[in-house]
């Protein structure tokens, strides 16, 4: 019999690259994919529609026969039990093998009490599942390098015991979620993403999030100051990275707990040097951005920021507005300047993290999102499965 | 500037009377907390042409010159209407028709000073930058034509007309009149460099708002920045910040991005609005007669046009 691997999140941000990774490597013979009825009315068409985007988009090749291998699993990681069908829950939990929980709520604005319930106490769900596998191998869960919040310096590869100051509630949720999963006694491995901006050969991006929203603002002159520290870094990754390490990690040997951050790490960009290339980028890209002659944001302290919102927000500009509570949630979080260790995930990978040349993916995500007109089909939001 | 003067109309109202009246979108407790008080609006009593010419007038006793030294009279005026003669206070020959369009204030106030040996001109279309352009060109007439051009006076207005909303982009608006007068060899006040930078893109404030809110502090923060490196000076070698009349708040985020001391600011005259045209003068005319800022001093003035352009001037007091 061969190997099985579930998959939660699988129309995300991430997941629709992951599930393409796994099914071209073909370490797994079947796939479940965990989906939210919710969600879709038709989970399999959605599912199978967020893979072809992601094939085209990425410009890679079709797997074979994915509809034998791939199988729509009917769930919701907010219910306890996680899956609906109790047939098919028992059929899981005696066929998986490894189990990789991809689903989150993503919105650095919403509610604390929505992120929890989803990152957090989702988590929990899925560990509770996993512990219910006799078969499992592995249970990885995408975390992100965010759960650091306003730790500075060298953050290691592990899980710290007291919970840092967090710049948002989705970084808490997602801490509380890492803790959480360590609790549990199973071979787990988490992987802390750093922010994905695109499939590094094409610029393709599945949904837009935090990182590709400010970009946009940033191209319409919206961002007029970037609060950050001396030495501050910008740390990304291309998520076809992302997809590729978490399809290999799923297939690598794990002892008990492991925690492996997927980041640019000594790699990271520093702010300035970030800012001016999204300028020439923008001035050489855009239509009519050169003569707009948009001046790049202010590089500024905490206090400068902080003054500036409270200035802006008074102005009471509903779109201004909006975009300054947006990027509140996760710009600040440049003010405490850290390196993200690498060396887990480094050696789970087999070598250096290839992290690319940040400069050709931001080239390439700028194209994508121009012509798309900064709009991704799947929408933005709440995902989740 | 051998003379500088401002003039407010007599009559000013509450944020809260505002309110009442209806002429404010933002509740008068935001408009407090970006430091605005009351708005000076001008009434049948205190025209905006009367409050030109009180302004010309009281430049000229500050620079103690006559109407007859004048050699150049630059009116400035950031609304279209500013430039125009109301219809009640020109001939009552008069006809109703497009030649009252061409009732120019500046013509106006020749007469009625009796500037006789001053060629008359005019600027617009730059907001509230404006008079910061009467004053650049006053200079460059005096370079230009040093044989003719000795004084050259510059007199901004702006008013509202009546019933017309008082807060504009999150500022309470006032009505208001300036001059000053820029003379060849006046060792007060002497010109030390200028800076503008103008950008089309956000030259209508009905559609671009939030980006010219955006775009606001990066670009007076690079025109500050210019302004200073042109004359080799460091941000703590200004000595008097002379602001404008729009938020407070907005003044501390911009001396903070240029590195100019918060202290700097110039804080000497009480909230008395945004008057467009006029602001800066009424903080230079009052720190002139207030006497305390020791002469060689450094201001720097800053203002932003709807236009948009941002200007900074330099001055050595």
């Amino acid at each position: 019999m061969g190997q099985s691997i579930l998959l939660t999140g699988a129309t995300g941000a991430i997941g629709p690259h992951l599930l393409q990774q796994l099914l071209q490597d073909e370490a797994f013979e079947r796939v479940f994919v965990l989906i939210r009825p919710a969600a879709q009315r038709d989970p399999g068409a959605s599912l199978h529609d967020a893979l072809r985007r992601v094939i085209e988009g990425t410009d890679r090749c079709w797997p074979h026969r994915p509809e034998r291998r791939v199988i729509p699993v009917d769930g919701d990681i907010c219910r306890e039990g996680v899956v609906l069908d109790p047939d098919v829950a028992n059929r899981l939990r005696q066929d998986v093998d490894v189990i990789v929980h991809a689903a989150a709520n993503t919105r650095f604005t919403a509610p604390l009490s929505d992120l929890h319930a989803v990152n957090a106490q989702g988590t929990r769900h899925v560990v509770q599942l996993a512990s219910h596998c006799p078969r499992l191998r592995q249970l990885l869960i995408v975390s992100t390098t965010c759960v650091a919040g306003t730790r500075t310096g060298l953050i290691a590869e592990r899980v710290e015991v007291q919970a840092p100051e967090f710049v948002n509630a989705y970084e808490h949720s997602k801490w509380r979620a890492e803790r959480a999963s360590l609790a549990a006694d199973l071979p787990i491995r988490i992987a802390r993403l750093s922010t994905c901006m695109g499939d590094g050969r094409t610029g393709y991006v599945h949904r837009f999030g935090a990182f590709h929203h400010s970009l946009h603002w940033f191209m319409r002159g919206l961002i007029p100051m970037v609060p950050a520290a001396d030495g501050a870094c910008v740390d990304v990754i291309p998520t076809d990275l992302a997809a590729r390490w978490l399809a290999r990690a799923s297939t690598r040997p794990l002892e008990r707990h492991e925690v492996c951050q997927v980041a640019a790490g000594q790699h990271a960009v520093p702010v300035e040097e970030f800012l001016n290339f999204v300028v020439a980028c923008l001035r050489a890209r855009a239509h009519g951005w050169a003569r707009r002659q948009i001046e790049p944001p202010v590089v500024v302290d905490a206090q400068t920021f902080t003054l500036f919102q409270k200035t802006a927000i008074q102005s009471g500009d509903a779109l201004f507005r909006r975009v300054l509570e947006s990027v509140r949630t996760f710009l600040p979080a440049l003010l405490y300047p850290k390196v993200y260790q690498t060396d887990h995930a480094a050696a789970c990978w087999g070598g250096p993290l290839p992290v690319g040349d940040w400069r050709s993916t931001i080239e390439h995500v700028m194209d994508f999102a121009l012509e798309r007109r900064w709009r991704s089909r799947a929408g933005a939001g709440v995902h989740r499965a | 500037m051998s003379g500088v003067a401002a003039v407010l109309p007599p009559r000013s109202y509450s944020l809260d009377e505002l309110a009442a009246a209806g002429l404010l979108d933002s509740s008068p407790q935001t408009l407090a907390g970006l430091g605005f008080e009351r708005a000076y609006i001008s009434d049948a009593d205190s025209r905006p042409e009367q409050m030109a010419l009180d302004a010309a007038r009281a430049a000229l006793d500050d620079a103690g010159l006559g109407p007859h030294d004048i050699d150049a009279v630059i009116w400035a005026g950031a609304r279209t209407e500013s430039h125009i003669l109301r219809a009640d206070a020109a001939s009552p020959l008069s006809p109703p028709d497009v030649l009252s369009g061409f009732r120019y204030a500046s013509a106006w106030l020749q007469q009625q000073l009796d500037l006789r040996n001053a060629d008359v001109m005019a600027v617009a279309q730059q907001g509230c930058s404006t008079m910061f352009s009467a004053v650049r060109l006053a200079r460059t007439l005096l370079i230009a034509e040093p044989e003719r051009c000795h004084h050259v006076l510059c007199v901004g207005v702006d008013v509202l007309p009546a019933g017309a909303p008082r807060e504009i982009l999150y500022n309470v608006i006032s009505d208001g009149a300036c001059a000053v007068i820029v003379s060849r060899g006046c060792l007060s006040d002497v010109w030390l460099g200028y800076r503008q930078i103008s950008r089309g893109y956000y030259g209508d404030p009905a559609v671009c708002g939030p980006e010219i809110i955006a775009a606001y502090f990066p670009v007076a923060k690079a025109v500050i920045d210019q302004v200073l490196c042109e004359q080799g000076l460091r941000p703590d070698q200004v000595d008097v910040v002379i602001p404008t009349g729009v938020s407070h708040a907005s003044w501390d985020v911009l001396l903070r991005l240029t590195g100019v001391p918060s202290d700097r600011l110039y804080r000497g005259v009480a909230s008395f609005g945004h008057t467009m045209t006029s602001d800066s003068f009424v903080f230079l005319s009052a720190l002139r007669r207030a006497a305390h800022v020791p002469r060689g001093s450094r201001l720097l003035l800053f203002t932003y046009g709807f236009g948009s352009s941002w200007c900074g001037l330099l001055l050595e007091h």
